[in-house]
């Protein structure tokens, strides 16, 4: 009896631990929330509103409230009981108030109250020195919220996102965005420049490919100096997938005989392994178990798949067992999310779709369900996963929270999304 | 002085040759079609057929870029099939004359860039390197035809070069391609 206590015990715990199992019942009840406007008309009012409705956003991306989808007006000073919220028994209201100074910086004060006792949770200040970056204000406030309250981490909507955008035929400008595309500033233009990738985690340069030098040549870029360093280049292609976590060393795809295979690149000596020797296809190489294998693309089976190998040598292994053309992943601890077309008919519903598989179970889950979605990428909380996506001719930034089972698109007002990262 | 004397070389080339085959009068029609059997039966030759088949008299390229673009007027994109990076008996015939185009008097003194393309179901790397395996596939073809390796390089440009951006099968089968391009010196 006590055995079989401990069997149920132990199934539990697991079922919870695995991502790739949908939990559709959930135990604990998110609290309800509703925002509200204290900013006074010396604030740009389409500044305001767009900040308020970012807050709300975030709320409800962070999958750990119960969000109002409109946000009321209410002092800043004034009384923190609100007698509607009372009635419809929300529990928490948060105030903001926007505030311009003279050397034109956005401020944001912030009181978090409990709607049904009017009693101050917490007050909280926030400044950002250009009007333009008030998305990252928002996604603070949201932070802040959420982390009061221990929901799952929403850190990562303060990072930065680097994408590649089509601008025309062999034409691509660089990016750097928040995760909604609220804030947008171009990096790299004119000419083609594509696979950008953060280089550190303090996200202040990237590496990107750029066309405009003869052979693709890769290029780390400071983004705040602007000073740009040629790392390498290649005839036929080259591509910088994956840098390790201390920053020390590249994972890229390169073709000098002609031939795209993945290579190991140390940042500091400069010099090169080639980690794969298929005749055929081997791009997209991934950090995985503490640096010291990759998983990868090939088509050595005759389509593209994901496999396995160890930097230091040895054989390679087949890591998916579904679909027949599984050509992009992102990895995270024993978790592979993986883009899967389903589909040769490209108007039909599900072209390609992304699936999510631990390398621990035999079980696939699921991501999505219609159109082309493509290019995940895992954020660093192991939660929330970044994707592209494409319905019609508009491209958007998906995000994907694993764990409530939703997602989120950011639609890009023109152009085609070449690649993302994170 | 260099790129004077290489046009009137060419041009040289151009007349005499236009003269041994006796054909500067040739309806363009008749002449492709007469040239695809040459082209089966004897392969090198119906390059010369073709410079031939060329209005002599208007052989007169004022810059290099007119020049290069009389030489790429003649190349012929070679297509491929979704996700595949074999050409197809026949596109190879395509190659060959590409080749014969590439090995000609006009051309065979300037290197090429083979550029493999893709077309939109694709936004990762392997798109790329799908498009590179393409563009090598035709170098491989052109080598074979004749082309020395040395003047050949290649390149992918993944799905970024469309030729047609409708939505359509057809539309897709033109991005799916390996072009030959020369190289501005």
């Amino acid at each position: 009896m006590r055995n079989l206590i401990m069997i149920v015990i132990f199934a539990v715990s697991f079922l919870q631990a695995d991502a790739t199992i949908k939990i559709t019942k959930k135990i604990k009840k998110n609290p309800s929330i509703v925002v509200a406007n204290s900013t006074d008309s010396t604030v740009d009012a389409v500044i305001n509103r767009k900040f308020l409705k970012l807050v709300i956003g975030d709320l409800k991306v962070s999958s750990n409230f119960k969000v109002v989808e409109n946000y009321i007006d209410a002092s800043f000073d004034g009384s923190n009981m609100i007698s509607e919220l009372v009635k419809n028994n929300t529990e928490l209201l948060v105030k903001c108030k926007l505030q311009e100074d003279a050397s034109k910086k956005l401020h944001a004060k912030v009181k978090l109250v409990n709607a049904q006792n009017g009693s101050l949770v917490y007050e909280k200040a926030y400044m950002i020195s250009k009007k333009n970056r008030y998305p990252f204000l928002a996604h603070n406030v949201a932070i802040d919220i959420n982390n009061y309250f221990g929901g799952s981490p929403i850190g990562w909507m303060n990072k930065y996102i680097v994408f590649s955008k089509y601008t025309g035929p062999g034409k691509s400008s660089i990016i750097v965005s928040d995760y909604t595309l609220s804030f947008k500033k171009t990096l790299v233009s004119g000419g083609l420049n594509i696979f950008p990738k953060w280089a550190n985690d303090q996200q202040d340069s990237i590496y990107y490919t750029s066309y405009n030098y003869g052979k693709p040549t890769l290029f780390l870029l400071n983004l705040y100096s602007g000073e740009k360093t040629k790392i390498a280049s290649s005839s036929g292609m080259m591509v910088c997938s994956d840098v390790s976590d201390d920053g020390s060393k590249l994972l890229l795809t390169m073709a000098p005989n002609d031939q795209p295979d993945i290579y190991l690149y140390n940042t500091s000596s400069g010099s090169k392994k080639r980690i794969t020797k298929y005749r055929g296809i081997d791009v997209s190489g991934s950090f995985v178990d503490n640096d010291s294998a990759v998983v990868f693309i090939s088509e050595r089976l005759g389509y593209p798949n994901i496999f396995h190998k160890e930097i230091a040598g040895g054989k390679v292994e087949q890591m998916v067992y579904h679909g027949k053309n599984n050509s992009s992943c992102t990895t995270s601890g024993k978790y592979i999310v993986y883009s899967s077309r389903e589909s040769q008919n490209a108007f039909g519903k599900s072209v390609f779709n992304l699936y999510l598989i631990s390398t621990q179970t035999d079980f696939i889950r699921k991501l999505t369900v219609n159109g082309k979605n493509m290019f995940p990428r895992f954020a660093s909380d192991g939660e929330t996963v970044l994707f592209i996506k494409e319905t019609g001719r508009t491209s958007s930034l998906g995000v994907l929270r694993l764990n409530a089972n939703r997602s989120f698109l950011f639609p890009l007002a023109a152009g085609k999304i070449q690649s993302i990262d994170w | 002085m260099k790129k004077s004397m290489i046009f009137s070389v060419s041009l040289c080339v151009a007349l005499m040759t236009g003269c041994s085959q006796k054909v500067p009068e040739l309806d363009t029609d008749i002449v492709n079609a007469g040239l695809d059997d040459v082209n089966t039966n004897t392969g090198v030759d119906s390059n010369i057929d073709k410079m031939a088949g060329m209005d002599s008299s208007s052989v007169s390229y004022a810059t290099e870029d007119e020049r290069i673009a009389a030489i790429e007027n003649e190349l012929q994109p070679i297509y491929f099939g979704t996700d595949r990076y074999d050409i197809s008996v026949t596109e190879s015939e395509k190659v060959d004359l590409d080749a014969n185009v590439l090995n000609g008097s006009l051309a065979s003194d300037l290197s090429v860039n083979v550029e493999g393309n893709c077309d939109e179901w694709g936004t990762d790397e392997y798109n790329y390197a799908l498009g590179l395996k393409r563009a090598k596939a035709m170098k491989d073809s052109l080598v074979a035809a004749g082309v020395e390796s040395g003047r050949l390089s290649i390149i992918s440009f993944g799905e970024s070069k469309p030729q047609c951006y409708d939505h359509n099968a057809e539309c897709w089968q033109q991005n799916r391609r390996a072009d030959a391009k020369i190289i501005l010196q």
